[in-house]
């Protein structure tokens, strides 16, 4: 039986100013499946994460999502791009950029209303969804004001208040501290569980074995050097100097 | 801490993707910001490795560089005779092309913005109502018009006129020209370095050089924000909220250049800045330096002789 994949990348290379990025990345993604990009820093990750957000497009090469092709020209149609937004959420690794209004409250509202949803059933959502994340008492605050592992905690219930089927977390623990970091592994295995698919990346590899049940690793040529399950991708000590994971002893 | 998410988490927002469908020229504002942003970023890219690449002006020691340029700006701003513009502005193609840059972009660098602009405000200029002299094309003659505005009986394109014009344009032109050469041929530190040997108050030449430097990370920043944005548009966007975004968006940037510009100042002081501009290249003339430079002057000399 052919799987139905979210979604088919073939032969995708990005280029910015001249420089490559990304090379020749063929990938494919199931539903409800985890799947880790790590490499080292550079390597693209963030990059082909866009890519798959559709904010970045693939050139050359081909990208479908949900079995339509993701490119500059499909997602000027708006109505495509706000359906693909709807099932498509993004955390970025800098919350600030994500974050646009006056207060938490509003930001978490912004997606359901966009959507379409009532200013009631909009609000209780967000209130819902912001006590679950434990910064109900921010509601009225200015996201600016808070500190980095708040800010993240905005930006993900920002992203899940619109119930996206995938979710594209760019190195989602970087700079948190112990407690923020295992609410974030927590909530991302719990999305899984709920049957989101989840698209991380990093370039810290002890969270792999909880956060992932496939490994995709990028080395410095912007190559995938590895696609396979956990184990195999820790075992793999020569892999892992190659991709410069770990450093030699 | 509880990690039971909500039940309406648990139903798909359903439906497939609906049918994409293409049509022309249906960017939105922050398409088109990011496409702008991504070329300043490439010519920013392009600038620093044509200074890098093999030519003639990049052979050139910087401080003697900018000193012949400035020669030929001062040469060009102070005489009278077209042809001699004419003649430098023909050595700044020239030095284009030896220069291994692009005449395209000497055209779309110098030639546009000098039509457009200097261009506009000149024609008035060239027709006998405003300057009078011989004539060279005849626009009408013999037309009566006592409305609200007599004009004249005859109107024509002076010799003087278009003679007055091409010396705006070509003086323009020429300084332009030599401009673009220079930031063209020269890294901007090179050019922040001769600044300060020649005077320039210290102070004005690091907010240049902090300027630049910071101008880039920002520019990554803007486009990190238009894509966070865009990510989060899941509906139609109404006006109010792009001016809503495009406002707070102003905002945030003054916090962060704030916030920025208090770090920056304190890291420069934790790393012993005292208000001096470090210069950090010698300078080293060699015999092709001199020769450019003596050029420059000869050229400098020409112009007298010819005014």
């Amino acid at each position: 039986m052919k799987q139905s994949w979210v979604y088919e990348l073939k032969n995708v290379s990005f280029s910015y100013n001249q420089q490559t990025v990304l090379n020749q990345i063929d990938l494919n993604i199931a539903l409800n499946e985890r799947v880790m990009l790590l490499g080292p820093n550079g390597c693209g990750k963030s990059t082909l994460q866009k890519i798959l957000a559709g904010l970045l497009f693939a050139d050359p090469g081909t990208v479908t999502a949900f079995s339509q092709p993701i490119t500059r020209k499909t997602m000027q149609d708006k109505h495509f791009a706000a359906k693909f937004r709807q099932k498509v959420g993004f955390v970025f690794q800098n919350s600030d950029v994500q974050l646009f209004c006056t207060s938490v409250l509003e930001e978490v509202m912004f997606g359901p209303l966009s959507m379409g949803l009532s200013f009631g059933e909009a609000k209780e959502r967000a209130v819902e969804l912001l006590t679950l994340a434990g910064i109900a008492h921010f509601r009225d605050c200015s996201p600016h004001h808070l500190s980095g592992g708040e800010k993240k905690k905005v930006a993900i219930v920002a992203c899940l208040v619109t119930n996206p089927e995938v979710l594209i977390f760019d190195e989602p623990t970087n700079g948190l501290d112990p407690k923020s970091r295992r609410w974030i592994i927590n909530m991302i295995n719990e999305l899984n569980r709920m049957g989101k698919t989840i698209i991380l990346a990093t370039h810290y590899f002890e969270f792999v074995p909880e956060l992932a049940d496939r490994v995709i690793v990028l080395d410095e040529t912007h190559r995938i050097i590895a696609n396979d399950v956990p184990e195999a991708i820790l075992g793999n000590r020569e892999l892992l100097l190659a991709a410069n994971l770990i450093e030699e002893k | 801490m509880d990690y039971k998410l909500p039940l309406w988490m648990n139903t798909a927002v359903g439906k497939e993707l609906p049918e994409p469908k293409l049509s022309w020229n249906r960017r939105n504002y922050l398409d088109k910001t990011v496409t702008t942003i991504h070329t300043v970023l490439v010519e920013e890219a392009l600038a620093a490795e044509n200074s890098n690449r093999k030519g003639l002006l990049q052979l050139i020691q910087p401080h003697i560089k900018f000193t012949g340029i400035l020669l030929l700006i001062v040469a060009s701003a102070v005489t009278k005779s077209l042809w001699y513009l004419a003649g430098v502005n023909l050595l700044v193609v020239l030095l284009f092309m030896l220069s291994a840059c692009s005449v395209k972009a000497y055209v779309i660098r110098v030639w546009l913005p000098v039509l457009l602009f200097t261009g506009i405000s000149v024609i008035p200029g060239i027709i006998s109502w405003i300057t009078p002299g011989e004539a060279l094309f005849t626009i009408y003659s013999g037309f009566q018009c006592s409305l609200w505005l007599t004009l004249p009986q005859e109107l024509f394109i002076t010799k003087q006129g278009v003679f007055a014009a091409g010396f705006v344009l070509f003086r323009s032109a020429a300084s332009l020209g030599l401009v673009t050469l220079l930031i063209k041929t020269t890294r901007w530190t090179e050019i922040t370095q001769v600044l300060v040997r020649l005077g320039f108050p210290e102070i004005g030449v690091t907010i240049l050089d902090l300027t630049y430097r910071y101008i880039y990370l920002f520019l990554l920043l803007l486009l990190e924000y238009l894509m966070g944005r865009k990510s989060r548009l899941v509906g139609c966007e109404s006006q109010s909220s792009k001016i809503s975004w495009i406002g707070s968006t102003i905002a945030d940037f003054f916090r962060l250049t704030r916030q920025y510009s208090q770090e920056i100042h304190y890291a420069m002081l934790s790393r012993g800045y005292n208000g001096c501009h470090p210069v950090k290249t010698k300078i080293i003339v060699r015999w092709f330096d001199i020769v450019y430079l003596v050029v420059m002057l000869a050229l400098l000399l020409c112009c007298w002789r010819i005014s």
